[in-house]
């Protein structure tokens, strides 16, 4: 399964901040609310949008994963999509 | 609090440059972004920054903007405008209440970033639409916030900030200098050349050291006060209405800078004027006017005298 990003949502992330995680803020543009993502959160959809395997890519970047990643992450990507934060590509 | 409210000022400077380019696009409106995150990566300040391990690297250093700022075309304007108005953005300082030049009006929005409209450039003597449409021709398109957003391109860039530094005299000078300076010698002479079709030479020079090659100009006294900071209110009132193309523009220019603007004088303290303010500022000003040209006249016999 794959993913975009839906037209007309923008997107920051947002590493300024010396000690604070960083943050991923999404807005869609021009009459939404702005969004903000942390954490595990902000990188499921920043290698989602990239076309990464997103659980793989998290196995790697987390230190120590819990047994139950690939379904969390997977709920999750269905909350961003259901949420209009991510559009399912058409493998066709 | 909402995300809104903790999101940090640079965030809501790029969502707003990327949704006045989503609104623009909806209307059919030519705009291009300026300055802040619209500005070419070549043309950023580098600084030394050391990573966690101890290793300097140069980077370069992002331009932080108040504001989100677009050039219109001019004959896109009117649209422009009621486009934003649907879309939220309300009007908070009119083209005629912000600078003495009336180039820029400013929107603000609930949930980002003032946006900065210019329908004209500080600097560029040429017909608004003639600069628009040049700087239009060589335009770029630039990701911002992950929208593609149209900006002009880098010598176009570089130009117009360099003048931008200009206006805001000694404390603006290290930046123009450095702009012109790390230029190559071909596009310092295709600033000259971009200068000299929109006319903006005059601007141009005073950035670069050669205003005295424009002594004659009807903007050499404006582009030196501007650049200096020296001479007095009047100085720079005489000095605008000189800079005008036409008698009847240097009329309006005189008249309309003798009379107090009071939206622009609340602009400036937070509030609006009381009577008595209103009535203070007109003295002021009549009485500065006054001043003024009593002394254009002593200097003006004396100079005739010498």
């Amino acid at each position: 399964m794959s993913y975009l990003r839906p037209p007309y949502l923008a997107w920051v992330y947002d590493e300024t901040a010396y000690f604070a995680p960083s943050s991923l803020y999404l807005m869609h543009v021009p009459d939404g609310v702005p969004l903000v993502l942390t954490g595990t959160a902000a990188l499921i959809w920043l290698f989602a949008v990239e076309g990464e395997d997103v659980v793989e890519a998290l196995t790697e970047v987390i230190a120590d994963p819990p047994p139950d990643l690939a379904e969390t992450t997977y709920a999750y990507l269905d909350d961003l999509v259901a949420r209009g934060l991510l559009v399912r590509e058409d493998p066709s | 609090m909402n995300t809104a409210q903790l999101m940090p000022h640079h965030v809501g400077v790029r969502f707003a440059h990327a949704a006045v380019q989503v609104i623009a696009d909806s209307v059919g409106v030519d705009l291009l972004h300026i300055k802040g995150p619209a500005v070419h990566p070549s043309l950023l300040q580098t600084v030394t920054q050391a990573d966690r391990a101890g290793v300097e690297h140069q980077l370069a250093e992002e331009r932080r903007s108040m504001d989100a700022d677009v050039l219109v075309r001019p004959t896109h304007l009117a649209r422009l405008l009621e486009a934003l108005h649907q879309h939220g953005w309300v009007l908070k300082v009119d083209f005629a209440d912000g600078s003495a030049f009336e180039h820029a009006a400013t929107f603000g929005h609930d949930v980002l970033a003032h946006l900065d409209v210019h329908r004209s450039f500080p600097g560029f003597s040429a017909g608004s639409e003639q600069v628009f449409l040049r700087l239009w021709q060589e335009r770029r398109s630039l990701d911002i916030a992950g929208i593609t957003c149209t900006v002009p391109d880098p010598t176009a860039q570089r130009l117009l900030l360099i003048i931008n530094a200009v206006r805001d005299g000694v404390g603006g000078q290290p930046e123009s200098d450095r702009l012109w300076q790390s230029a190559t010698p071909e596009e310092q002479e295709a600033l000259r050349l971009l200068a000299y079709d929109l006319r903006a030479q005059v601007a141009l020079a005073a950035a670069t050291g050669d205003l005295g090659a424009h002594v004659g100009a009807s903007e050499y006294h404006l582009w030196r006060l501007l650049s200096t900071g020296q001479g007095t209110s009047v100085d720079l009132w005489l000095a605008r209405v000189r800079a005008q193309p036409t008698a009847r523009a240097a009329f309006r220019e005189a008249v309309k800078l003798v009379v107090p603007n009071p939206r622009r004088l609340g602009v400036q303290i937070g509030r609006p004027l009381t009577r008595r303010e209103m009535g203070a500022a007109w003295r002021k000003r009549l009485s500065q006017g006054v001043r003024g040209v009593r002394d254009l006249v002593r200097q003006r016999r004396k100079r005739g005298r010498g």
